[in-house]
């Protein structure tokens, strides 16, 4: 049976009016792709090409100027538990111990009290956060921080996952633990994964897919398909030839766009 | 427990120091009978003034006018600062108003209010409510504004509605700001209250040290100065302390300063 | 690029848009508040028609400005309401900011200074201001007195958090430049603390104001406070208002005229603000 795509991106334009300057940016120019069903899709492309603007809009948090989403064959038309999303900048509550900042989403949805401490107990484990349990964020690290608020994502069990650069504000051994943790953790999950990201490695051995998009005004660039299932990638596959042709060409296709940017930029200030 | 006790002796020492020096520049004549009392003169009339029950009685009129006031204005101002928190067009276009206000809060209405009103309670009521709900409000939608757009994000995406917003994350995040803005204005209540006392009541602790002076029994006023300070140390302690223990500080929002 | 042409026509039509909507809101965030005042104030007089000599009309309270303006005490009045806080803030910055770095700088100091400045700070001048007037009687000096006390413990405050939140590394730098802890002080500490004591110094006017206000009320012959506190046994509400409009104009003048540009001129200037 042919499983229709469980988010669907169609001729996507975004404008956005700066707040403080009130210039009018065109953040997204057309864009479109489709990603199946427990699909793990990764977005990586210059910094300001509108990555993250996609999974706000995604998210439901703002509305395309142009152009239609819809997540399960509906459109989306606000934010919904249905889309989880993961913020660079944590966003775990400083007011809630780790406990009840991964009971929360549950606590909104009227879950009751005891599905709610199974589910949380559950995922405590599952992403290795015992111990912690009552702990404020304060307390931890950011890479704990950072579990705690997949944790809380993944409670709610959404269709999709939406990832905003989550590795961002880590430090690079940080970075690579939790990547690799990621990568383990997805194969027991069901749910569909749309990550941005700004680091091609992290693309690269995430993603079944990786969709590559140009500098500002953002648009896609090119769709790769990544040659090594996911099930078969491990922290070896970094030195599997098929892979390591595949990073460079998302490499080379990336820089191709930074630099660009950094071209015009040059030009602009001169 | 051994730390504790060291702090504590290291914070008391410099008061035996100054009633040391008090007590020594008094009784030489250093500084004349006629302008400052000594320590025993000041403990003596503490003593009289707890055993005739006026001591008891002026404090706890200054206090009751004081904490009814304050809860009052209080909850007017984290009202009214959360109204212009949560709506940007309400908070800009009140913002100058409120600005007007605060910086003639207080005292500076104690003249129109005693030509409304006459004396009395209601007068010193008005003049701490005024001088309260100001500086909350301000502060409160300053609390409100500053919290990181992240947190309201993260939980519409966990499903949460409005007001799982204003419950969860514009409440607790705003508690900083409003808790430095109530402790300050529990300072200018304090400041209203005095100052009413001595221009508009014929009670409490602030007429008291005014009374003192116009007869000249410095005695009396210079106990009726300790007794404020003591008053707004303790309450700092009893209120505002335990507080900031349950919320802000377990949350690790405050910055401690070595200070 | 056809894009950035839609780009172009989307940005100018919204040019336009906005320009229309920032005039009205110029208007209605400026002129707005004020007007709603107003219409309060006239709508109370209407409606709920107190006795006149209690509640004045905004004419009468123009027209009385205007009248304390042409016979002169305004410019008296706030001339010397003007030169008590500036005498107040002579004696007690300096005294502020030189305790504040001792306390900031030597524990022994911090150690037998602080709790006592933690208490007298917790006394508002007002509660003292009796006792100032044994002192030194019912006069200028007095007031001064009392509105140095609320601008000292402000600036002593920030100081020392001033000079306690310049960061440690500054001073390393400095020595390992070969700098002594006199270029310490005078190179890394003084200009590091120096915002947080303008900082001090701003809030510290705003408890100066209302103190000299209160005290002019209860000790002064002439001045602000005293203006409306005479004005009240005279039954003349209008003075009273226009004399509150005016504190509260000085005030405001004072603070985005002076303090507010000596603030942010420094802090800006040096990249201090992290917003």
């Amino acid at each position: 049976m042919e499983m229709g795509s469980q988010i669907c991106v169609r001729n996507v334009t975004h404008f956005y009016t700066n707040r403080y300057t009130r210039e009018t940016v065109l953040a997204l120019k057309d864009v479109s792709f489709e990603v199946d069903q427990g699909e793990f899709v990764c977005i990586i492309g210059p910094s300001g090409c509108g990555k993250s603007t996609l999974l706000y809009l995604i998210a439901g948090l703002m509305k395309p100027t142009m152009g239609e989403i819809r997540v399960d064959d509906r459109p989306v038309t606000g934010p919904g538990p249905d889309r989880g999303m993961v913020f660079q900048e944590f966003a775990i509550l400083p007011w809630r111990t780790v406990w009840r900042n991964i009971s929360h989403g549950l606590e909104i949805q009227g879950v009751p009290r005891e599905k709610r401490d199974e589910i949380v107990r559950r995922y405590i484990q599952l992403i290795g956060l015992e111990g912690f349990e009552n702990k404020y964020p304060y307390e931890l690290s950011g890479g704990m921080k950072q579990r705690v608020a997949l944790a809380r994502t993944l409670a709610c069990n959404p269709k999709v996952v939406l990832m905003d650069e989550p590795f961002a504000a880590l430090d690079v051994q940080t970075r690579i633990t939790l990547r690799n943790e990621l990568l383990k953790l997805s194969l027991q999950l069901s749910n569909t994964i749309l990550f941005v990201t700004h680091s091609v490695d992290e693309a690269a051995l995430l993603g079944d897919r990786v969709i590559v998009m140009t500098k500002r005004p953002g648009q896609v660039k090119e769709i790769v398909q990544n040659p090594i299932p996911r099930r078969e990638r491990n922290e070896r596959t970094l030195e599997d030839p098929a892979f390591i042709r595949y990073r460079n060409h998302l490499f080379q296709s990336v820089r191709a766009e930074v630099q660009t940017a950094e071209y015009e930029e040059l030009v602009q200030r001169s | 427990m051994r730390g504790r006790v060291v702090a504590w002796t290291q914070s008391v020492i410099p008061f035996i120091g100054l009633i040391l020096a008090w007590w020594i520049l008094t009784t030489t004549y250093a500084i004349p009978r006629a302008l400052f009392p000594r320590p025993s003169e000041v403990w003596e009339i503490f003593v009289q003034s707890v055993a005739d029950g006026s001591l008891i009685w002026n404090l706890g009129i200054s206090l009751a006018r004081l904490l009814i006031s304050f809860a009052l204005g209080g909850i007017l101002g984290i009202l009214l600062g959360f109204g212009m928190g949560l709506f940007a067009g309400l908070g800009r276009f009140l913002r100058p108003l409120i600005n007007f206000f605060n910086s003639i809060s207080g005292i500076t209405w104690l003249p129109l209010i005693m030509l409304w009103l006459g004396l009395g309670e209601r007068v010193i009521g008005f003049v701490i409510l005024n001088a309260v709900v100001f500086v909350v409000a301000l502060n409160t939608m300053v609390g409100v504004q500053v919290v990181p757009r992240v947190y309201e994000n993260a939980l519409y995406t966990l499903g949460g509605t409005r007001w799982h917003v204003i419950r969860d994350v514009l409440i607790p995040g705003a508690l900083p700001h409003m808790l430095a803005g109530l402790r300050v204005a529990l300072g200018m209540g304090w400041r209203a209250l005095i100052a009413g006392e001595i221009v508009a009541s014929s009670s409490g602790i602030g007429y008291q040290i005014y009374l003192g002076s116009s007869y000249f029994k410095q005695d009396l006023v210079v106990m009726g100065i300790l007794m404020v300070g003591l008053m707004a140390t303790l309450l700092d302690r009893l209120i505002f302390e335990p507080l900031e223990q349950a919320t802000i500080r377990r949350w690790g929002l405050v910055v401690e300063h070595k200070a | 690029m056809a894009g950035t042409g839609l780009a172009e026509a989307v940005r100018q039509a919204k040019g336009i848009e906005w320009k229309r909507l920032e005039f009205l809101e110029a208007i209605v965030y400026n002129v707005g508040p004020y007007f709603l005042l107003l219409l309060v104030w006239e709508g109370v007089r209407v409606f709920l028609q107190p006795d006149p000599r209690f509640v004045p009309d905004v004419r009468e309270v123009i027209g009385e400005l205007i009248y304390i303006l042409k016979n002169g005490i305004l410019v008296d009045y706030l001339s010397r309401s003007l030169l008590r806080i500036a005498l107040a803030a002579g004696v007690a910055i300096p005294i502020g900011i030189l305790i504040g770095f001792g306390i900031g700088l030597n524990e022994a100091i911090a150690n037998t200074l602080l709790p006592l400045i933690r208490f007298f700070n917790s006394i508002p001048a007002i509660a003292w201001l009796p006792l100032f007037i044994i002192w030194l009687g019912f006069k200028d000096q007095t007031i001064i007195l009392d509105a140095s006390y609320g601008l000292f413990f402000p600036v002593v405050f920030n100081t020392i958090v001033g000079v306690q939140t310049v960061p440690r590394v500054f001073r390393d730098a400095v020595r390992t430049l070969g700098g002594s802890w006199w270029h310490v002080v005078t190179d890394v500490i003084l200009p590091g603390s120096l915002p947080a004591v303008l900082i001090g110094i701003r809030t510290g006017f705003a408890y100066a104001w209302r103190g000299l206000i209160a005290a002019e009320m209860i000790v002064a012959a002439n001045g602000l406070g005293y203006l409306i506190f005479k004005a009240q046994s005279m039954i003349l509400a209008d003075r009273i208002i226009a004399g509150m409009i005016l504190i509260g104009l000085t005030w405001s003048f004072l603070d985005y005229f002076l303090l507010q540009p000596l603030e942010e001129g420094t802090i800006r200037r040096w990249g201090l603000v992290q917003r």
